[in-house]
């Protein structure tokens, strides 16, 4: 003969069924479990966490045409340029006219879309130097605006991750009361086990696709408006500097997944009410009509070298949201530290006597 | 002539000893008592007690005053102050013609501690002064170190003796030794300003960069695309536990009268 043994989710011991309760119970820790309870709680507990969100991009698989020596000639003053295989364009040395290179913007390469740039070359100048303004740990050589010349105008290559979401979450949420007498404090914690079912869909969510852009900085200048999205056009690129991906569309999942996945779970999340505190358990996350368009999204970019480091800033050339990393005086950051310390210790020394050294 | 010559010498020597009978009792009171440290809890090692002793005559000789201490092991009473304010007159544990003193009793059985001033001392403890002194040497009552805690006692009651004598007894108006000495005001000063100037400089540093890395996708949500299709919440279990209230620590109350100060160590 078979023996089901059913575990306490309290303590571990064995629960029994009580035909007085009709309810299993724990003679360790004295809970009592319903049946139904206790059933979801095992099912619970035996599904694994799951994420099954997959993206489908296809595009008519043409390679990308160049010239026998790698080399381009500019159609403003017939100069020849070299360029990187992954660049889309860049500005002829010769007559600083942009020069388009049409066969690394056919096939496989060229973007599905590309939302023009909307704030000016003069305006974002304005706004890094307003931004440098009153920072007083910029190097010296911040001091005269000659860094401003290294303001580029730049299409940054980004996948678009578009799906339905379907999530399937469960929570561990407990209610805390407390109450003393004379002698004791008294904690009780209720337990309980929240599920949480949700559809969603998600619209273009944005990764990109240059490692030559960080991470940290191509997230921080989200959301672009995708009002302005447009169908690809080479002419919109002529003026910036625009790179090919370099990051294909399977690499960048990765991050979509984790950021969708993240999302879910605070939609979920969101539903649950009335818990003193609410933690994740089990995570299931699948998608269908997963589609990955290729765009470029337009972005002004300051990058400096100081000390071996390398610096970005970088301007959302369509919203205008400024964000990046300046470098840091090291000599002028330690001078105002000890600086400050110094007046500080005086003036706090004086005011110090004055009111605990019995001095008066 | 002869007779006329010794009654004269009796009568001088009558005199003598009629102006010599205030004198007597004047220096009997300076005396003092002849014991200051009367330990019948017996806290104190024979030695202890020889030293303390030695410590409470000198001061008192100096001042005038008598300090003394006593340790019962129950004073069997309500109030330890008055308790002491009975011994202290049964006892004759004054000096001079005010019966000047102070007292620093304890009782072992509540652990009780009274501090009192007698006669014209009264003035040199304020209420202010027997607090001060107390909470001085209580921690060392607290921890079973009575030989330190006397000696602090006798040595406190020495220096507020000096400050009444020269006029000007400590009180809220001239508080004993409250002040934070100069090198650690400077040195504090020196922290805070480092800590300070150390929040300020990281806040320019922090300032530098302002990239942060996005967690979700809300932004991209589809707007109205989300339906919670299923919702269950399911009681599982509960615990209580249960920790001990941590009894209020209540040696450093103090209970004061006019003359008196008292409370628990």
């Amino acid at each position: 003969m078979d023996f089901v043994q059913y575990k306490c989710p309290c303590c571990g011991s064995a629960l029994t069924f009580s035909p007085k309760s009709q309810k299993l119970s724990c003679k360790s820790c004295n809970n009592t479990y319903d049946l139904t309870a206790l059933q979801q709680y095992m099912d619970d507990e035996q599904t694994p966490d799951q994420q099954t969100i997959h993206w489908e991009y296809q595009k008519e698989d043409e390679s990308a045409k160049r010239t026998a020596d790698g080399r381009y000639i500019c159609p403003s003053c017939g100069a020849e340029i070299e360029a990187d295989e992954d660049k889309v364009s860049t500005i002829c040395p010769y007559c600083d006219n942009v020069v388009v290179i049409n066969e690394t913007v056919s096939g496989k390469f060229q973007p599905d879309y590309i939302i023009p740039f909307q704030v000016t070359g003069d305006t974002a100048k304005q706004m890094l130097e307003s931004f440098c303004k009153g920072k007083r740990l910029l190097p010296k050589n911040f001091r005269n605006k000659s860094y401003l010349k290294n303001l580029k105008g730049y299409y940054v290559p980004y996948w678009l991750f578009d799906c339905d979401a379907y999530a399937n979450m469960s929570f561990q949420g407990t209610k805390i009361k407390t109450w003393s007498d004379g002698d004791y404090d008294y904690v009780d914690t209720s337990f309980y086990l929240i599920r949480r079912t949700g559809n969603m869909s998600f619209y273009h969510l944005p990764v990109d696709g240059s490692t030559k852009m960080e991470d940290e900085t191509t997230e921080s200048i989200e959301p672009f408006d995708y009002k302005g999205l447009k169908e690809f056009q080479p002419e919109y690129l002529a003026g910036y500097e625009t790179d090919k991906y370099d990051v294909s569309a399977d690499s960048a999942e990765k991050r979509a997944k984790e950021r969708l996945c993240r999302s879910a779970e605070d939609v979920l999340y969101s539903t649950i009410h009335g818990y003193n505190t609410v933690s994740t358990k089990r995570q299931v996350i699948s998608s269908k009509r997963g589609k990955v368009s290729y765009a470029l999204l337009p972005v002004w970019l300051f990058e400096t070298v100081y000390h071996g480091e390398n610096y970005q800033f970088a301007i959302n050339g369509q919203t205008g949201k400024m964000v990046g990393e300046l470098p840091v005086d090291r000599s002028a950051f330690w001078k105002y530290l000890f600086g400050i310390t110094g007046i500080g210790t005086i003036l706090f020394s004086i005011l110090g006597i004055l009111l605990f050294g019995g001095v008066f | 002539m002869k007779q006329a010559i010794h009654k004269n010498y009796v009568l001088s020597l009558m005199l003598c000893l009629i102006m010599l009978i205030p004198m007597f009792s004047a220096s009997a009171a300076q005396a003092g008592p002849d014991q200051y440290v009367i330990d019948k809890a017996g806290l104190l090692s024979e030695e202890e007690t020889k030293d303390l002793e030695q410590e409470c005559r000198e001061v008192s000789m100096k001042h005038n005053v008598s300090v003394c201490v006593v340790t019962i092991s129950d004073f069997d009473g309500r109030d330890i102050k008055d308790w002491q304010r009975r011994y202290f007159i049964k006892n004759k544990l004054g000096m001079g013609d005010e019966e000047n003193g102070i007292m620093l009793a304890i009782s072992m059985a509540e652990r009780d501690w009274g501090l009192v001033g007698f006669g014209s001392t009264k003035s040199s403890f304020t209420t202010y002064g027997r607090e001060r002194m107390a909470e001085i040497f209580l921690d060392d009552l607290s921890d079973g170190n009575y030989y330190d805690a006397f000696s602090e006692y006798v040595s406190l009651a020495d220096e507020f003796l000096t400050e009444a004598e020269d006029g000007t007894p400590y009180d809220t108006d001239h508080k004993y030794k409250e002040n934070i000495p100069i090198p650690f005001i400077i040195l504090g000063s020196l922290s805070l300003s480092f800590i300070l100037s150390l929040m300020i400089v990281l806040s320019w540093k922090r300032s530098m960069n302002t990239r942060i890395s996005q967690e979700g996708a809300s932004e991209y949500l589809k707007k109205d695309s989300f339906t919670l299709s299923d919702r269950s919440d399911i009681f599982l279990y509960h615990t209580v536990n249960r920790t001990k209230r941590q009894k209020e620590e209540n040696h450093m109350r103090m209970d004061s009268d006019s003359s008196g100060t008292s409370g628990k160590f």
